[in-house]
């Protein structure tokens, strides 16, 4: 293996929603709704949801369906008793990090130390690399910790292309 | 000079012997050797000249604490300035020269200025540019004189790595204490970083031996500890720049910078040896005794044959016996003292109480003895008594200056010890620890116990535990003189050598009034050279102090700054991060031809190149397919917000000048954005989609901006909105011209006829299969609809469209054609012809604000500014004479003289065959109805006040009732 690879993903569908009545609402459609936020929880068949603030959540899961059921649940947005909630269209652009050097590409791009997190959190980082803002999940994955990264599609060639030549550089790594 | 037998701890590779060329001159030394001590062991003893006076220079401090050995080095086929070659790393190969030379160091032209040195007295500059009409002759005559080195402009851009980095506890300094310290951290379970700017560590503890094997041994195995700790990450050659909130400290490595965030930082920085004043002390052969000893016992460089060693502390004797040890003859020792209890290398006379009053002048400019004198009690020195003593060498052992770089930056305060003769740190903000020399602690006992204290004490803070105060180990004997500084009548003793400063000077600027000691720097320029005071600061202190009769601690000293050394430009930039945006239909574009601009992040296609047209030709076909037909543009790059709830609609209001409570669902209004002052900050269109949900386009650049400001705002008010940005999420592209209802109703069951789908109104529906967004807007001056999708259904979009209008020509448009065609629209871009001074009433669109609503941001501003002659109005003009010059965006408006304002916009208009543009003017030359514009080469050119639009003033072609969908023009 690669002591570095990047890959993109383009696997996953991704949804997410937020309002004050978010987290409740978030129970009610049977998801683990994750209690601390920054953190996500798994969801079945390899889907997640994370917190990313008190009342934003973000969904992403391989199968279409699953993120398609929660869009037309929500509509244009409810009222609950908790508050409002409100769609947010997410069409990210993902790609994932791993290998033995991948922490040491992100200390290239990004001034969080991934090497403190406890991945038994399921620590969700909101971050930048290299000036683009991010959404990573590390998480353990049969490659060893996976830094799956997603960003605005608008800015993911640009993002892609500079991860793309400091992993050639640290290792020359194939995507 | 020449080159010892092996020494034990040696840096150099005999193995690997190298060549270089200086000055003309072939020349060798070792894998290993700095540039210098590689020319000192080939026998080289002057190695520059001097910034101001043009004297002949060599080792000084051998530290990269002076410039005296600055060089101009070639390699690779590229030149680099200002090279210290003391420090830098001789590589094989390289063509050195030194800087600050007309011609060469032996036949320096400009030598003959230090015989007029009387000439040039402090503050010369300052003097010397106060007269208006001589300026530019004093500007070209420094420019010349100045030396330094050659910029080579075809030097290759240099991509260095950015890296972050992280550690429990900085330590800086791998001298004794820094090691003792990095090991009672580590030990306590942290990880330790330890930065040395030397590549290898040990620091003073491997060369100011005072030739005993025991301090070697002990240092070696300290040294062997601290590689092997796993807990220990060791980053030689690296210097620890400057200090940052929160413990956050760059460290400039040969390669990049780290920007290391610490949780605890240990200053064990060390001390910088200082430099006696006397007559002659900037020869060549005149070195602090560091140098020596860093030169014997790290590149075996004998620095001398015979030796005088000046002495103002203890450490004095310790070279000397390290001299003696390296095979010098040390004749005699200049003590400055009365007593020491140091042993004496045999057969060296110890001078005691005495002066030395100057350093003789032998052939090339080189040492050949020096001048000494016993001094009298109460000061100055008994001249008839004085003596001559040959040497070639003259070590100055006098004091230092403790390295609190760090320690200033965070904050922490220092006190003067008067025992100690130097400052020490007092207060240290949390978290920050020093130790060693910096602390004031100079045994090497003491040195090893106040670094594991230190590193205890940043293990204590981490853990939360208070961390217990220790008294600094005493000192039993002053490691600085009070006052090494000789006065002499014929000068030339300096006390900063980069800039060629006299004691004399400081006298002088103090006369002249700048006796405080900030001042006197910027006066003096004292530390303002590449060393930035490294060598010249304490004794300036002192200095001052004598001359204001104050005590040292009075005088305090100056603010050091980062970056601690100079840090390449290379290393700043990094990687050079520069985002660059590209919307879902980049790929389109670029199979159509475009030809890319930048805006803000964006790549945008400019135009679209064809095969036989030229970008002007290129342009105006794009705008007559608007004009006559249909266009396509992509403007994904409009900001895109969501605003849902309950409030949203009041949201809005407070937000923009405009009315949107009564926005009808299905409907879009422009919308104008002030800040607190009343100045326009953006625009877009608002659609009502829902009687709870907004949707509206911001400007290119203002997305980020606004999207942030708004959730500012509703954070204050708390209104129950949910503000969402999906700028990137969305694809938007505007099918614009006479033909785009009919292509479009070709895509889409949405009934598109005026009665149903009028202008300004906003639907979703399918197009071409896709959900879409659609806002019939006006932006070109035609009949237009945007259409919003899903950024990944926007290629599918883009060619349903295309294949659509293939046969009534659709032609896709660039930025160039839509800003031509919104000229001739009048229509106003925010940022190009409004500017971070502009309101709406200077704007014309007062019609877009409405100041009898209760409240939005910046009305309170525009009330007043209401009340106000404007300074300046947004015009429309034509030219007078189209072939008489063609203006250009920001070329002035002059008025009797004077410049009386600017133009936004200007273009030719290929629909109205004329040029058109936009400036922002002076009032009154709008009620003079006429004003000029000064061109390119100066030439000026007469517009006449022409208010917009320029093109179909009723708007008639936009809202284009049905059936008037015909080409041409409606000027």
């Amino acid at each position: 293996m690669s002591a570095v690879t990047l890959e993109p993903d383009r696997t996953r569908h991704r949804f997410g929603f937020k309002g004050a009545g978010a987290p409740a609402w978030c129970a009610r459609q049977g998801m683990p709704l994750p209690v601390v936020h920054n953190t996500h929880s798994p969801m079945d068949d390899d889907g997640l949801v994370a917190r990313l603030g008190l009342t934003e959540f973000y969904v992403e899961h391989p199968e279409g369906a699953a993120i398609e059921r929660l869009r037309n649940a929500l509509g244009r947005g409810v009222q609950t008793a908790e508050g409002g909630v409100y769609p947010v269209l997410r069409a990210d652009a993902g790609m994932v990090l791993f290998g033995r050097l991948a922490p040491d590409v992100l200390l290239q791009v990004c001034n969080v130390n991934f090497a403190a997190l406890d991945l038994g959190a399921r620590p969700v980082v909101m971050t930048g690399f290299a000036g683009v803002s991010v959404l990573v999940f590390p998480v353990q994955g049969a490659r060893g910790v996976e830094y799956r990264i997603n960003c605005d599609p608008t800015f993911a060639p640009w993002l892609w292309r500079t991860l793309r030549e400091i992993v050639d550089e640290s290792a020359g790594g194939k995507a | 000079m020449k080159r010892l037998p092996p020494q034990p701890d040696e840096w150099i590779d005999r193995g690997r012997p190298l060549e270089f060329r200086f000055e003309g001159e072939s020349r060798r030394g070792f894998a290993g050797d700095t540039i210098t001590s590689a020319l000192l062991a080939d026998g080289v003893t002057v190695l520059g000249r001097s910034f101001k006076y043009h004297r002949r220079r060599s080792v000084l401090s051998f530290a990269n604490h002076d410039v005296n050995a600055m060089m101009q080095v070639e390699r690779d086929g590229h030149s680099a300035p200002n090279v210290r070659a003391d420090v830098t790393p001789l590589r094989g190969g390289e063509v050195v020269t030194a800087v600050n030379t007309f011609g060469g160091i032996r036949r320096d032209r400009a030598r003959w200025l230090n015989r007029i040195t009387r000439f040039l007295p402090v503050g010369f500059y300052y003097k010397a540019f106060h007269s208006k009409r001589l300026f530019p002759m004093w500007e070209r005559m420094f420019r010349k004189l100045t030396g330094l080195g050659r910029v080579d402009l075809s030097a290759p851009r240099v991509r260095t790595p950015k890296r972050y980095g992280f550690c429990d506890v900085l330590v800086v300094g791998a001298g004794p204490s820094g090691l003792g310290a990095a090991l009672a951290a580590a030990d306590a379970g942290r990880q330790v970083a330890l930065v040395d700017e030397n590549p290898r560590l040990g620091g003073s503890g491997l060369y100011a031996l005072g030739a005993d094997p025991a301090q070697r041994e002990r240092m070696r195995s300290l040294v062997a500890r601290v590689a092997a700790h796993p807990g220990i990450v060791v980053h030689a050659s690296s210097v620890a720049s400057g200090w940052y909130a929160d413990h956050w400290v760059p460290i400039v490595t040969p390669t990049h910078i780290i920007k290391m965030r610490a949780r605890a930082v240990i200053v064990a920085a060390g001390a910088v040896e200082q430099p006696a004043v006397f007559r002659g002390n900037d020869r060549p052969g005149v070195m602090l005794a560091s140098a020596a000893q860093r030169l014997i016992y790290r590149y075996a460089v004998k620095p001398c044959e015979r030796a005088v060693v000046l002495a103002g502390n203890d450490d004095a004797y310790r070279a000397a016996r390290d001299l003696k040890a390296a095979g010098v003859e040390v004749v005699a020792i200049i003590d400055m003292r009365y007593t020491s209890g140091e042993r004496v290398p045999p057969g060296t006379k110890v001078h005691g109480g005495y002066a030395l009053t100057e350093a003789l002048r032998g052939i090339d400019g080189r040492l050949r003895g020096v001048k000494v004198a016993p001094l009298v009690r109460g000061g100055g020195w008994d001249r008839s008594l004085g003596e001559e003593i040959a040497c070639d060498g003259l070590f100055m052992s006098v004091g230092y200056a403790p390295n609190l770089a760090l320690v200033y930056q965070a904050g922490g305060s220092v006190e003067f010890d008067a025992h100690l003769q130097q400052f020490v740190p007092d207060q240290l903000p949390d978290g920050m620890f020093a130790c060693g020399r910096a602390n004031g602690v100079y045994t090497l006992a003491n040195k090893l116990a106040d670094g594991a204290r230190a590193g205890s004490a940043a293990d204590s803070f981490l853990a939360g535990v208070p961390v217990a105060v220790v008294e600094r180990p005493a000192e039993q004997h002053a490691p600085s003189h009070p006052y090494p500084v000789f006065t002499h009548f014929l000068h030339k003793n300096f006390v900063d050598f980069d800039e060629d400063l006299q004691l004399k000077d400081f006298y002088h600027s103090a006369q002249e009034g700048f006796d405080n000691i900030e001042l006197l720097k910027r006066f003096s320029t004292v530390g303002m050279g590449p060393s930035q005071g490294k060598h010249s600061n304490m004794n300036a202190i002192r200095i001052l102090a004598k001359i204001r009769h104050e005590p040292v601690e009075r005088v305090g000293s100056t603010t050091s700054r980062p970056m601690y050394h100079p840090v390449p430009m290379s290393h700043l930039a990094g990687r050079a991060f520069q985002v660059a945006r590209e919307t879902p239909l980049h790929a389109c574009h670029a199979a159509a031809g475009a030809v890319w601009m930048p805006a803000g992040q964006w790549q945008r296609p400019e135009y679209y190149a064809a095969a036989g047209i030229d970008r002007q030709s290129a342009i105006h076909a794009e705008v007559e397919a608007v004009r006559e037909g249909v266009g396509l543009i992509d403007v994904g790059t409009l900001g895109k917000i969501e605003v849902y709830g309950p409030d949203a609609a009041q949201f809005l209001e407070r937000v923009y000048t405009g009315r949107f409570a009564n926005l009808k669902t299905g409907m879009t209004r422009y919308g104008l954005m002030t800040d607190e002052a009343g100045v326009i900050i953006d625009d877009g269109v608002i659609a009502r989609l829902a009687a709870d949900h907004f949707y509206f386009t911001t400007t290119t650049g203002g997305s980020a901006t606004v999207y942030r400001e708004l959730t500012r705002l509703n954070t204050m008010w708390g209104l129950n909105v949910g503000i969402v940005n999906l700028t990137g999420h969305l694809a938007a592209v505007n099918l614009a011209g006479p033909v785009s209802r009919r292509l479009l109703q070709a895509l889409t069951a949405l009934d598109l006829a005026d009665s149903a789908f009028p202008y300004l109104g906003a639907r979703e529906a399918e197009v071409a299969g896709l959900p879409a967004r659609l806002l019939r807007v006006g932006f070109v001056g035609e009949l237009g609809y945007e259409i919003h999708v899903p950024a990944d259904r926007a290629a599918a979009l883009w060619d349903a469209l295309l294949s659509a209008g293939k046969q009534s020509g659709i032609r896709p448009f660039g930025v160039e054609a839509q800003r031509l065609l919104r000229l001739e629209k009048g229509h106003v871009i925010v940022g190009q012809d409004t500017d971070g001074l502009t309101n709406p009433w200077q704007a014309g669109m007062a019609w877009a604000v409405k100041m009898d609503k209760p409240f939005f941001v910046g009305q309170r501003s525009l009330r007043i500014l209401e009340k106000q002659a404007p300074t300046q109005v947004l015009a429309g003009f034509t030219l007078a004479d189209d072939g008489a010059g063609m203006p250009k965006e920001c070329h002035l408006v002059i008025a009797r003289g004077e410049i009386a304002g600017r133009v936004t916009s200007v273009a030719r208009s290929p629909t109205l065959g004329r040029v058109i543009g936009l400036a922002l003017v002076a009032p009154a030359l709008v009620a003079e109805g006429r004003f000029r514009i000064r061109v390119d080469r100066g030439k000026e050119v007469e517009a006449i006040v022409t208010p917009p639009p320029f093109y179909d003033k009723q708007g008639a072609r936009q809202r284009s009732a049905d059936g008037v969908v015909s080409g041409g023009a409606a000027a």
